[in-house]
């Protein structure tokens, strides 16, 4: 088992804390905050009330409990990092929050006998902390779960293979695009003013109060100094339009001096907003100043004027950089080229640390790490589910409820089961709650307590140790829905009686494991084929690789760009190295794909003579490129979008005229270009394959409009996500995995990127797993199901066929999730969830409402 | 029922990773809302069929609530699309034969936004304290006015 | 006479090679059912513009199509309701249109099924009422208002005019028009506008008239005498599942302590419970695709004018998804989303406060 040590609660980090962790392999988390999330992650500076916030942090705290191969460390800073690869010995102080986060169960015994301060946060009990060590030492005996520690400052020393430094992103001031005026406020503090509470009218204020009829938006992306990615922009679009939806008869203005909306279908942002009326302002300069109640802005009067800043190199990178011995380029962390390496071996680097990056491309840096730093790793040691024996009655119930007095709070409720057992704490007496089950014969079991994102998993395992499967337990949150928010005892008694008759009408569900092949095929001959190939050839059995002929890199793709530090030659001899490599181990099937049938860990592929089969898909069309310029652009048609930026690199390779939406994020341009605005042709731009249509066909993909794959981030036309989902691991994408320039016009580093998300997850969909529904898999009743496919149109993931030969549907059980859409479709109740069977759920209603 | 205030029902379906996150939320910061939410933690929205609405109603609650995810923010991509297709078909059945159809009603709440959760529910069980008592409880009963 | 004209049609097909089988009205002794017939000579056993509807066609044809597609080449002889039933099944997997031609005409309406039985009409005497743009007082309710009364472009292949005009054919697919190439037959045109207007134009008075109000207590005096049979849904084309969620034992049958607490709960309860939850149910599941051919009415033992019921409903609801069940060519709003749609259901005040 390796361990590695993470420094920083960035995007990235979180994410590959998780990876590392579920990869088998033991993490030590360094935050430097008081507690998760209290330095903010990039996205939760730009954006607080973005859903990828929740659940950066919800993954993580989800794997941690899940493997128990995190350690969190809070208030930490590491001192040094001596030795090499494989046998670091790092030093760092830490000082630990005086209620650990990670054991408390959110009782609230300390709040009602000590001085706590509560921050209340989504998915989790909330963040107490006692700011006096002496309050926390007169406290410890309170605390019923032995949470509370008298914080203290600690030298710790630990040994790990491999360093992985990915300090938190900080944002600029906004001093220089009239800050210091009234009315003027950062982009963060607008988007606050909605957080919890909803986008609506009432909410939005300025200083004095007042409503605002006029909003202008503004990022200085292309001025002087600017670090940023295109994230800035997609987010202001998104709010713009949030904006307007919430009340037509606003007036808002963007202003910007270039439009950085690339890839990821982000165009439809700007169509969006100027169909919705939005002002779309392109400047050169800005000037704002007072103008008697608002702002003006070059001229145009505002009420309110937002500003989103780019990214600062804050000081503490720099000392971080000559404390571990790492080589810094303006602040960012040098990297190795077609590597997260820092200039120190062992050492790597992810998110903002290495270049502005948006969410999605900080969310593929934490999964693409793990393939690259474990060469420094020892072997990992995959988790493995716990497998017991069930007593399976569908038909003779016998309800036991375990009452948690934590819960329930003062209430007493009117309860109808066989047997109620009342405990002052459920989730600290397990054995007890195991006897009891055992030694009264209990079969369904109801527990009133908490909300099941924090006890609702080891509720249930405690349940399974006692032979009663998960599909025979209801979760009552007593806690939060109950005594927390001022209810009484009816509403109690209706809840607990609701669960009880469900858990009477409950029958066992047989969840399905997976098998799945052990072999993967790339198809297509991009580079981000090659490099896949190269972190798999180590972990699979067999990797098949499916193309006539291989992409060749190109010089458009970014070689000699600031970032990838590599002549020409180097890079031609790096890749003649990586494909040999490559095709000593996997199999190459000269042909192109012909045909494609099965699903995730079934696909059955016809090439040629060939007809092979694999679990899982990496598709690398790759993409032609025309022109020899050294960036790249997508967008040609329609309004013709100036860059600035682009303007610059135009002028330095002496070629005329400006250019067309060019590739300009994540570079590291500091210096104002001096440009003119105009017309022109792009100096390169990528052009998709052909046989990309005839792949999504077989596979039933979605190409965007050019002919790039949309993957993941992209399945939606209306409101674009600023990030990738959330979901981004936990779902297997049906076993497929789009990478390179078969998706998106990217430079060779971001192919690097991508092709290390898909290996690594590909490779995690390698082992046998359970149906992701768990026990709310999708079944079908063939004795009432007509065949009308009303089922497979709503179902999201492609876990739902008519099966030709009998005409009924089908359930897919790797790809099902349990949603539940489905069922909820079917007229003729073929299509169930057996956990929310309308039986149950019908009894269940009848008592909820008493 | 005539002495006592009138205390609404109300049956929320919320979503597991959206609204039921709110209120989760809402109840670590103990805001406190009208006991007369029965909140039922779904997967998705989309997996209420429109039948449990109807059915909710028909057992005695005075009201309905089906909570999910944002627009683009699904956890399942397009639930929240298809459970508004859902709703709408419930609504649009109840006003064609002259039932409140105000008595089904369709939130987008994300899990951070716990006070917004505390907000509508105050406003909803407002709503429906003013409206009265459901008269669908008592379709084919020999009970009601 | 249209029908003689029509047999005479079919067995030109049969001749020129271009069908195999028929599906068409047959009489009975009371009645007509639908007959399928595969060989020229039993060609006058069928009535191929019959004035009852006691089955509606396109049913017929998923029973023949579902499993597997329509082997020989069958021409089916279908009013316009029943074409545009046939163009929903298809969408629902139900029917597989391979090898099928369809063949609609301008339909006169059809006599509910048991008034025919006590007082018998020759089945021309329709059509000829229809001849010069008028219509029978003796059909049905569904058939008085009747939206598409004419074949439409697009559902079916072949349309017969029969309304101001001696019978002309014309062709309402490609398929209906290589057919009618094939066949020799030249196509017509009739000017039928005004008689499908008058049609619409009575449908939206009806809609005003007889829209069932008052909520609870409308729905419940309209029910008064339904004896839960469920044979409105057992003759509905829509209904096309094969076993009815609302029969479901699993789900339906409840312990005797339920009905007690129920009848404490709601001052006594009417028994056999859940009988207006089956049609508000059934109006949920299908309504949105409710082709309006009436069925549920005619076949209701005790005469409860349910087209009123699910017809104006129905069309509430297709109005909210702009669909026209049948007729157009997306599929059904219960198969389908859109991202940017149907914000007035959203919040309380339907998303403007």
């Amino acid at each position: 088992m390796g361990k590695v040590l993470i420094y920083g609660t960035s995007l990235a980090s979180y994410r590959a804390a998780v990876n590392f962790a579920r990869a088998g392999h033991k993490v030590i988390l360094l935050n430097r905050g008081a507690f998760l999330w209290h330095r903010f992650t990039q996205m939760q500076w730009q954006q607080p009330r973005d859903i990828v916030n929740g659940y950066s942090k919800g993954v993580l705290l989800t794997a941690a409990g899940m493997t128990g191969n995190v350690k969190v460390y809070h208030m930490s800073e590491l001192e040094n990092v001596e030795g090499s690869p494989g046998n670091f010995k790092v030093k760092f102080k830490t000082r630990p929050q005086s209620i650990d986060e990670f054991r408390c169960i959110g009782c609230d015994l300390c709040h009602e006998q000590c001085n706590v301060k509560f921050i209340p946060m989504p998915l989790g009990p909330g963040m107490r902390i006692i700011q006096d060590p002496k309050e926390a030492e007169r406290c410890m005996d309170v605390c019923p779960a032995k949470a509370i520690q008298v914080p203290k400052e600690e030298e710790k020393e630990e040994q790990v293979d491999a360093v992985i430094l990915s300090p938190e992103y900080e944002p600029e001031g906004i001093e220089k695009f009239g800050g210091s005026l009234k009315n003027v406020m950062a982009f963060r503090d607008f988007a606050w003013m909605f957080r919890g509470k909803g986008v609506d009218k009432q909410f939005l204020k300025r200083e004095d109060g007042k409503y605002p009829r006029k909003l202008g938006f503004f990022t200085p992306a292309g001025f002087d100094g600017y670090l940023g990615s295109y994230e800035e922009q997609v987010i202001l679009f998104r709010e713009a339009l949030f904006m307007k939806e919430m009340d037509p008869e606003l007036e808002v203005h963007i202003f910007l001096k270039e439009i950085r909306l690339y890839g990821h279908n982000q165009m439809v942002l700007y169509d969006k907003a100027k169909k919705e009326g939005v002002e779309i302002h392109i400047i050169d300069d800005i000037k704002v100043e007072q103008d008697g109640d608002g702002v003006k802005v070059n001229g145009t009067p505002l009420d309110l004027f937002v500003v989103m800043p780019g990214q600062k190199i804050p000081e503490d990178w720099l000392k971080l950089g000559e404390k571990i011995g790492i080589d810094l380029d303006g602040g960012f962390a040098k990297t190795k080229a077609f590597s997260f390496e820092t200039s120190r071996d062992g050492v790597f680097a992810i998110g903002e640390f290495v270049k502005p990056v948006g969410s999605a491309e900080a969310i593929y840096q934490g999964t693409a790490i793990v393939p690259q730093a474990e060469k420094y790793l020892k072997e990992p040691e995959i988790p493995q589910m716990p497998q017991g024996e069930y007593k399976v009655d569908d038909f003779n119930p016998k309800v036991g409820v375990f009452l948690c007095r934590c819960g329930l709070g003062d209430l007493k409720p009117d309860i109808n089961a066989d047997m109620v057992i009342e405990k002052d704490y459920l989730c600290l007496h397990p054995e007890e709650i195991v006897k009891e089950i055992q030694e009264n014969g209990i079969n369904r079991v109801v527990f009133g307590a908490c909300s099941p994102a924090l006890r609702g998993a080891m509720l249930e395992m405690l349940a399974a140790k006692a032979g009663v499967h998960s599909s025979y337990v209801e979760l009552v949150q007593l806690r939060e829905y109950v005594s927390r928010v001022g209810a009484d005892d009816r509403k109690a008694g209706a809840m607990l009686n609701a669960a009880i008759a469900k858990a009477r009408k409950d029958v066992y569900v047989d969840i399905p494991t997976v098998k799945t092949v052990k072999n993967i095929a790339i198809i297509g001959g991009g580079l981000a084929g090659l490099i896949a190939a190269s972190y798999l050839i180590e972990k699979v059995p067999l990797v098949y690789i499916i193309t006539e002929k291989f992409d060749e890199p190109n010089e458009a793709t970014g070689v000699t760009s600031a970032t990838l530090h590599m002549s020409a030659e180097a890079l031609n001899s790096w890749y003649k190295n990586l494909r040999e490599n490559v095709l000593k181990r996997a199999k190459w099937i000269r042909s192109d794909v012909e045909d494609i049938t099965g699903s995730l860990g079934n696909f059955k592929i016809k090439a040629g003579e060939d007809e092979i089969e694999a679990g899982v898909l990496i598709i690398t069309t790759g993409a032609d490129i025309v022109g020899d310029g050294e960036h790249i652009t997508s967008r040609l048609e329609g309004d013709t979008l100036h860059s600035a930026l682009a303007a610059l690199y135009a002028k330095r390779r002496n070629v005329e005229g400006t250019y067309d939406l060019m590739r300009s994020y994540s570079l590291l341009e500091r210096e104002a270009p001096e440009a003119e605005r105009g017309g022109g042709e792009p100096i390169a731009r990528v052009v998709p394959r052909e046989v990309n249509r005839k792949i999504a066909e077989m596979l039933g993909l979605r190409l965007d409009k050019e002919g790039f794959f949309f993957f993941a981030e992209e399945p939606r036309d209306w409101i674009e996500r600023a990030g990738i989902q959330f979901m981004l691991f936990e779902e297997p994408f049906g076993g497929v995995f789009i990478a390179g320039l078969a998706h998106r016009p990217m430079n060779m580093e971001e192919m690097m990127e991508e092709a290390g998300f898909a290996a690594q997850s590909a490779a995690f969909l390698m082992r046998d797993i359970q149906s992701p529904a768990g026990k709310f898999i999708s079944m079908t009743n063939p004795r009432k199901c007509a065949g009308c496919g009303i089922c497979v149109d709503a179902c999201f993931s492609g876990a739902r066929y008519i099966d030709e030969e009998d005409h009924i549907a089908k359930v897919r059980p790797a790809l099902c999730v349990g949603c539940g859409a489905c069922a909820n479709v079917c007229p003729s109740g073929a299509a169930i969830i057996r956990a929310y069977s309308p039986g149950g759920v019908f009894e269940m209603l009848k008592e909820v409402v008493k | 029922m005539s002495e006592k205030e009138f205390e609404p029902v109300i049956v929320g379906f919320f979503c597991n990773w959206c609204t039921s996150a709110a209120a989760d939320l809402a109840g670590t910061s103990r805001l406190h809302y009208p006991a007369s939410i029965r909140p039922i933690r779904v997967m998705c929205s989309s997996t209420v069929d429109p039948v449990y609405l109807i059915r909710a109603l028909q057992e005695g609650a005075d009201a309905t609530i089906l909570g999910g995810c944002h627009p683009g923010d699904c956890h399942y991509i397009t639930g929240n699309y298809k459970a508004r297709r859902r709703v709408a078909i419930v609504k649009t059945v109840l006003k064609s034969l002259g039932f409140e159809d105000d008595r089904v009603l369709l939130e987008w709440i994300s899990g951070s936004e716990g006070p917004k959760f505390a907000r509508v529910m105050n406003e909803y069980t407002e709503y429906i304290k003013k409206k009265g008592e459901a008269d669908f409880k008592y379709l084919d009963s020999l009970g009601g006015e | 006479m249209s029908n003689d004209m029509l047999k005479k049609f079919i067995v030109d097909a049969f001749e020129k090679g271009l069908i195999e089988a028929v599906m068409a009205p047959a009489a009975t002794k009371d009645s007509y059912t639908y007959a399928l017939i595969t060989k020229k000579e039993d060609v006058d056993k069928i009535t191929p513009i019959a004035p009852v509807m006691q089955w509606n066609g396109a049913d017929m044809l998923r029973r023949i199509t579902k499993l597997k597609k329509s082997e020989r080449k069958l021409l089916a002889i279908l009013r316009p309701c029943e074409s545009r039933t046939y163009k929903e099944l298809v969408k629902f997997n139900q029917i597989n249109p391979e090898n099928i031609i369809v063949l609609s005409y301008d339909c006169p309406g059809t006599i509910h099924a048991r008034n025919f039985k006590y007082e018998p009409v020759e089945p021309e005497n329709l059509v000829e009422e229809i001849k010069n743009g008028g219509k029978s007082e003796k059909i049905r309710d569904a058939c008085k208002v009747c939206e598409y009364p004419a074949p439409i472009p697009g559902v079916g292949d072949i349309g017969l005019g029969l309304v101001n005009t001696d019978p002309v054919f014309f062709s309402l697919s490609d398929k209906g028009k290589e057919f009618l190439g094939a066949m020799g037959i030249t196509e017509g045109e009739r000017d039928a506008d005004a008689w499908v207007e008058e049609h619409r134009k009575r449908r939206e008075e009806w809609m005003e008239k007889e829209r069932i109000t008052g909520g609870r207590k409308g729905i419940e005096e309209f029910l008064s005498s339904c004896l839960n049979c469920h044979n409105c849904k057992d003759m509905c084309p829509i209904c096309f599942c094969k076993e009815c969620f609302f029969e479901d034992h699993n789900v339906f049958d409840y312990e005797s302590n339920k009905f007690y607490n129920w009848a404490d709960d709601k001052d006594g309860i009417r028994l056999p419970t859940d009988r207006s939850l089956f049609h508000i149910g059934r109006l949920i599941h299908m309504g949105t695709s409710c082709i309006g051919c009436g069925l549920c009415q005619q076949a209701c033992p005790m005469d409860i004018p349910l087209y009123r019921l699910f017809g104006i409903v129905g069309n509430d609801l297709q109005k909210v998804f702009n669909y026209k069940p049948g007729v157009d060519d997306n599929l059904p709003p219960v198969m389908e989303f859109r991202e940017d749609e149907l914000h007035e259901f959203e919040g309380l005040l339907g998303g403007e406060e």
